[in-house]
This record gives structure tokens, sequence and C-alpha cells, in this order.
């Protein structure tokens, strides 16, 4: 393959140049990364605010730090913390959290299809399955079907590990420098969020015309829970069910219309 | 640390550990329906709307449109949609929303 005359479009999940790349599992170790720091700024900006929120809630660094490596979710990190702040009662905050963390199992059930060939190294892989990893690695599996799937769990944990690290350190930093850091105080971590995946949004709708409808469905179910004042966290689950309905009605739909025909 | 706030904390990373692991490892027979399928590949799709429109219209929980915010994501969006660079999504809207600030407007 001669990059240099390559004039595909280029993917927003880029491809390295020959398959000799391709099919290094370092290589693959190394494009997680990669992929993964794009969408750093979200979980950075959110980690030094939950790690600045404890600092300020005299909670102690080893019981954040041990959130951060034990449970590795930030909405329930944040709930845990906020609550243990509030001196709520530890069993209120464990149900919440649990509840929270739920759509941890469509992930799961996702990544089942992705990672077909069952494996002992599975157990360890999927401690690594947050929401952004999740994204990343799906998003990825889209775009390269054709790899196999003992380079795409390189991938997956170099993603997996990327965040972990960030993650963790960025709770580290915002918990011991959080007040020092004013450049983003003006700015509402929701705006961070949207942002950093507003392309990739794009992206997908001009790449996937298939997944148009349930993008614009998913939308309409947006607003009208926002009309019903739902908080964004349960939001995420929600919404993901209602488009996975929608789209499988959709095919449902289309394959009577065709046999009809 | 207290032994009740780590015992919390491990139960929670217990439960979530065992939420993302059970599916991932083994899936029940049901899912191998092509319906149920296409609902799972959705997915990611619904995640990148969950994540993108609710989080440019609540703004200190509060529902707003117009904002500074949703007009530098949603001017972001544009220019993303003609570049084809997705991955300055943030860096536009953070540009755009430093300028707009700049500028002092009554929202």
């Amino acid at each position: 393959m001669n990059c240099k005359n390559d004039k595909r479009e280029k993917s927003y999940i880029r491809v390295n140049i020959s398959d000799n790349v391709i099919n290094n599992k370092y290589t693959q170790l190394l494009n997680g990364f990669r992929q993964t720091i794009p969408f750093a700024p979200s979980f950075v900006f959110f980690g030094l605010i939950l790690g600045f929120t404890a600092h300020n809630g005299n909670i102690s660094w080893g019981v954040m730090a041990s959130t951060g490596v034990i449970i590795f979710a930030g909405s329930a990190q944040f709930l845990t913390i906020v609550f243990l702040i509030n001196n709520q009662p530890l069993f209120l905050i464990a149900i919440t959290a649990i509840v929270i963390n739920l759509r941890h199992l469509l992930y799961g059930a996702v990544m089942n299809k992705l990672f077909s060939k069952r494996k002992i190294s599975h157990l360890g892989l999927a401690y690594f399955l947050t929401d952004e990893t999740f994204l990343i690695t799906s998003l990825f599996a889209k775009e390269q079907v054709d790899m196999k799937q003992d380079l795409f769990e390189w991938f997956y944990l170099g993603s997996g590990l990327t965040l972990w690290t960030l993650w963790n350190t960025s709770l580290t930093i915002g918990y011991f420098l959080g007040s020092s850091i004013t450049i983003f105080s003006g700015i509402s971590e929701n705006i961070i969020i949207a942002a950093t995946f507003v392309g990739y949004l794009i992206s997908h709708w001009q790449k996937f015309p298939e997944d148009r409808p349930t993008l614009i469905f998913s939308t309409i179910m947006v607003f009208i829970l926002v009309l019903f004042h739902f908080a964004t966290s349960s939001m995420l689950l929600l919404i993901m069910l209602l488009g996975a309905g929608f789209a499988t009605f959709e095919l449902y739909y289309k394959n009577r219309r065709d046999n009809n025909e | 640390m207290n032994n009740d706030v780590f015992l919390t904390i491990l139960i929670i990373g217990i439960f979530t550990y065992a939420f993302r692991v059970v599916l991932f490892f083994k899936l029940p027979g049901f899912t191998e329906n092509k319906y149920i399928k296409k609902g799972m590949e959705s997915i990611p799709a619904t995640m990148l709307i969950a994540l993108v429109i609710p989080f440019s219209i609540i703004i200190d929980d509060k529902v707003v449109f117009l904002s500074i915010e949703f007009i530098s994501i949603g001017t972001a969006a544009i220019i993303v949609w003609k570049l084809k660079k997705p991955n300055y999504g943030l860096i536009f809207t953070l540009a755009i929303y430093f300028l707009l600030s700049l500028l002092h407007l009554p929202f």
C-alpha cells in the first residue's frame, strides 16, 4: 500500500499504513493510547473537579483514590464522594452507585460480540470497561471490521490503561492542586463533555447513514426527557435502551416491508 | 480510612465489575437474534447522542437553549462538519466560547 498516493478520505479513526504495522500488537496498544487521547479532556477535567470536590469536602485522599481504583466509574465515584460529604447512609450510597452502573451490563453485552473468542484474559479486560473505553473501542471496531480479535484486544487494553492512568492521576492532581487551577473555573463541565464528543457524533452521522434514523429518534427522546426533568446521569442508560429499541423496531419494520413486497 | 466506608466502596466496586464482566464473558442465547444484535450495535451511536445533546442544553442543572455554551457547541459542530476534523471538536468549541465570552453577550 503506497501511503503517498493514498487519496482515501481520512477516517476519524486513523488507519495504520501497512499490514505489517497493523498486525503488530504493540502498535495496536499504542493505537489505543492515541485514539483515547482526544477524549482525555472530558474525563481529565471531570477528574480534576472530582478530586477538588473531595478535598473541599474533607474526604481523605485514601478514600478518593480507592474509589478511582476499586470502582473506576466516574459518575458512581462522583455520587459516592458527594454523598459521603453530605453524610448520607452508606447503604443508600451503595445502592445508588450500583444502580447508576447498571449500564455497564449493556457495554459488556456489546463487547461480547467484539471479543467472540472466550479467553481468561477477558476477566482482566472487563475491569477497564468504562463509558469512554467502550465508546472508543466500539467506534474503532466499526471501522476495522477485518481486524483480528487478538490485535483488537491490545487496542482495547491500550485505551483502558490510558484512561485508568489519566483518570487516577487527574483525581490526585485535582485533590492536591484543585484550588490552583482557575483557567476553566468559569466553564461548566457539561460543555467539556459535550464538546469532546460532538465531533465524533458529526463524523458518525456522515459515515454511517444507516444509523441516522436511530440518531434522530434518540435526539427527540432526549428533548422529551429533558422536558420531564430527567437528570443527565439517568438519561444515558435510558437513551441507549430507547435507541436500541428503535433500531430493533426499524429492522423489524424493514424486514416485514421487504417480505410483503 | 473508616472500615465501613471502605467496605461500601468495595461492594460498589464488586458489583460494578460484575456488571462489566458477566455479559462480557457470557451472553444469553437470545442475544443471537438478529433484532437484538441490531439493537446492541446501535448503542455506541445512541451513547454519542446521550453525551452531546443533554450536556449541551443543560447548564448548571437548568435547560438553556440560548447560551454561550450551546452556541459554541453548535458552531463547532458546523465547523467539524465542513472540515471533517472530529478530533478538534473540543478545541473549536473552547475557542468559540472564549471569543463569545469576550463579547459580553447578554446570555
